[in-house]
């Protein structure tokens, strides 16, 4: 007789009525009602990056050049206002399941969703308003779902990558001075960023992604002077 | 939210004389300070948050060091000789009252609505000790230690909503340890020639088994443990097994 045999003979009481698996059936009701709520925000949340993702991805079709097609910039800035005003309803539904409950245990379930609808909701913003979104103006967006400083921040980290794509874009169309101001905001965002010296998962390869991004940026501002050097000294070569 | 925990305030404030488009002015990179009036104000909050967890680091150092104590006093369970319930807990006494007066400084440090943002640093040395406490239950009473009853030995508070709190994945996690150390001392038992002892402890281990698997887990660090006590079951099995066929045959 195999040991497994032997004991399973041997269990004579009643698991119905003992008193740990009543125990267990509370723990049961309070682990599920939990994980149920968790994977609900997660669901929500990976609606609001796919949405985001697309924002972002369309805002980049807006033409960088010195002479920009209005309307068409217009449509896209319009489109991409739409689609994030449009994922209201979704933090509406996160902050509805996060009433009485504490944020920060369901922070997990959201945090992806709030940063990449801030990385998306920040470059709208700076190809609207040539400047930087306060964190109060994304809580405001957020439609009563929490805003933390450290989504606020990863989120402003994960712009730098699309500051950094309008900068070689601008330099590539030779647009010096709009290259050089992404470069100088994008210098600008870094240091501050270090200078926070957050803590958290994945934010030092964040900051490293960040600083790769500034290099890209300095690289290509640097082409442009010596493509400027270049034609510089062949025109005063024509000219002799 | 970011102005509740952190103190930033809506109204951002701007450089005076700086034209304001939108809350952060960006202009030139020599108007360097207002981006850095932002990530300033953010340092300052680090900082904060750094205090609260250098003062949490020490609470926890200090429990490690009462969980030390516990394990030492609690070893000699595994040692082939009698055991002497009471003489363990009159040690213990004194190590519990410390570790109650470590679980009210840490509940004074972690401000209530950031309960969960600092659990983790003291999560691990609190299961340890549940475990430590939920033997020591077992060997004086032959039960369970109820999530209640834990939390009074913890001095702290049994549901969310009273404040500073037993964490349910906590409990179950330090029963698990429980189990584990069970499984040992189960061994032990049979070196020290009591036979009465494993079945004992088999059929409790066996209701536990049954309470555990009544539950749907996530692939979370409780998974995980639960995952190895059907190791410590069949450990506990076989000495069991071992046992009742020699008696047996003698």
């Amino acid at each position: 007789m195999s040991a497994v045999q032997f004991s399973t003979k041997r269990m004579k009481y009643d698991t119905a009525n003992s008193d740990i698996v009543k125990l267990f059936d509370g723990f049961r009701d309070e682990l599920d009602r939990r994980n149920d709520k968790f994977e609900r925000i997660v669901k929500v949340s990976r609606d609001i990056t796919i949405q985001s993702k697309r924002v972002i991805f369309n805002l980049h079709r807006k033409p960088a050049g010195c002479q920009a097609g209005e309307r068409e910039l217009e449509s896209i800035l319009e489109d991409a206002t739409e689609k994030l005003t449009a994922l209201r309803v979704h933090f509406k539904k996160i902050s509805k399941e996060l009433e009485g409950e504490d944020t920060h245990r369901f922070h997990r379930a959201f945090t992806n969703g709030v940063q990449e609808f801030i990385e998306a909701l920040s470059f709208l913003y700076l190809l609207q308003n040539n400047c930087i979104i306060s964190p109060s103006q994304v809580e405001k967006h957020l439609n009563g779902c929490p805003l933390l400083m450290s989504d606020y921040i990863a989120g402003l980290a994960d712009l730098t990558g699309e500051i950094m794509r309008m900068c070689i874009c601008f330099a590539g169309k030779n647009c010096h001075s709009e290259a050089i101001r992404l470069r100088d905001l994008l210098f600008e965002i870094n240091t501050g960023i270090r200078l926070c010296n957050v803590s958290g998962r994945g934010m030092s390869q964040k900051e490293e992604v960040m600083l790769q991004s500034l290099i890209k940026c300095e690289a290509s501002n640097y082409k442009l002077v010596i493509r400027q050097l270049e034609k510089e000294s062949m025109c005063r070569d024509k000219g002799l | 939210p970011l102005s509740e925990s952190s103190g930033i305030n809506a109204e951002w404030p701007l450089r005076p004389g700086a034209v304001s488009v939108g809350n952060l002015n960006f202009v030139m990179a020599s108007d360097f300070q207002t981006g850095m009036e932002l990530f300033a104000h953010f340092r300052d909050i680090i900082k904060e948050d750094s205090k609260v967890k250098e003062s949490i680091k020490d609470v926890v150092d200090n429990l490690e060091s009462c969980l030390i104590q516990l394990n030492y006093h609690l070893d000699c369970i595994h040692l082939p000789k009698e055991i002497c319930i009471s003489n363990i807990t009159s040690k213990t006494r004194d190590v519990e009252v410390e570790i109650q007066t470590q679980f009210q400084k840490l509940s004074e440090a972690v401000p209530p609505s950031l309960f969960f943002k600092y659990h983790d640093k003291w999560k691990s040395v609190t299961q340890q000790i549940i475990s430590k406490f939920c033997v020591l239950h077992y060997l004086e009473f032959g039960k369970m230690l109820s999530k209640l009853d834990t939390s009074n030995k913890l001095g702290i508070c049994t549901e969310a909503n009273e404040g500073f709190h037993l964490v349910l994945e906590d409990y179950l996690i330090g029963i698990l340890m429980m189990v584990t150390e069970l499984s040992r001392y189960t061994v032990n038992r049979v070196t020290a020639k009591d036979l009465e002892t494993p079945e004992k402890v088999a059929n409790f281990v066996r209701e536990l088994d049954a309470g555990f698997k009544m539950l749907n887990l996530k692939n979370d660090y409780l998974r995980k443990r639960y995952d190895s006590l059907k190791y410590d079951v069949k450990k506990i099995e076989e000495v069991v097994y071992d046992v009742a066929l020699r008696k047996l045959n003698n």
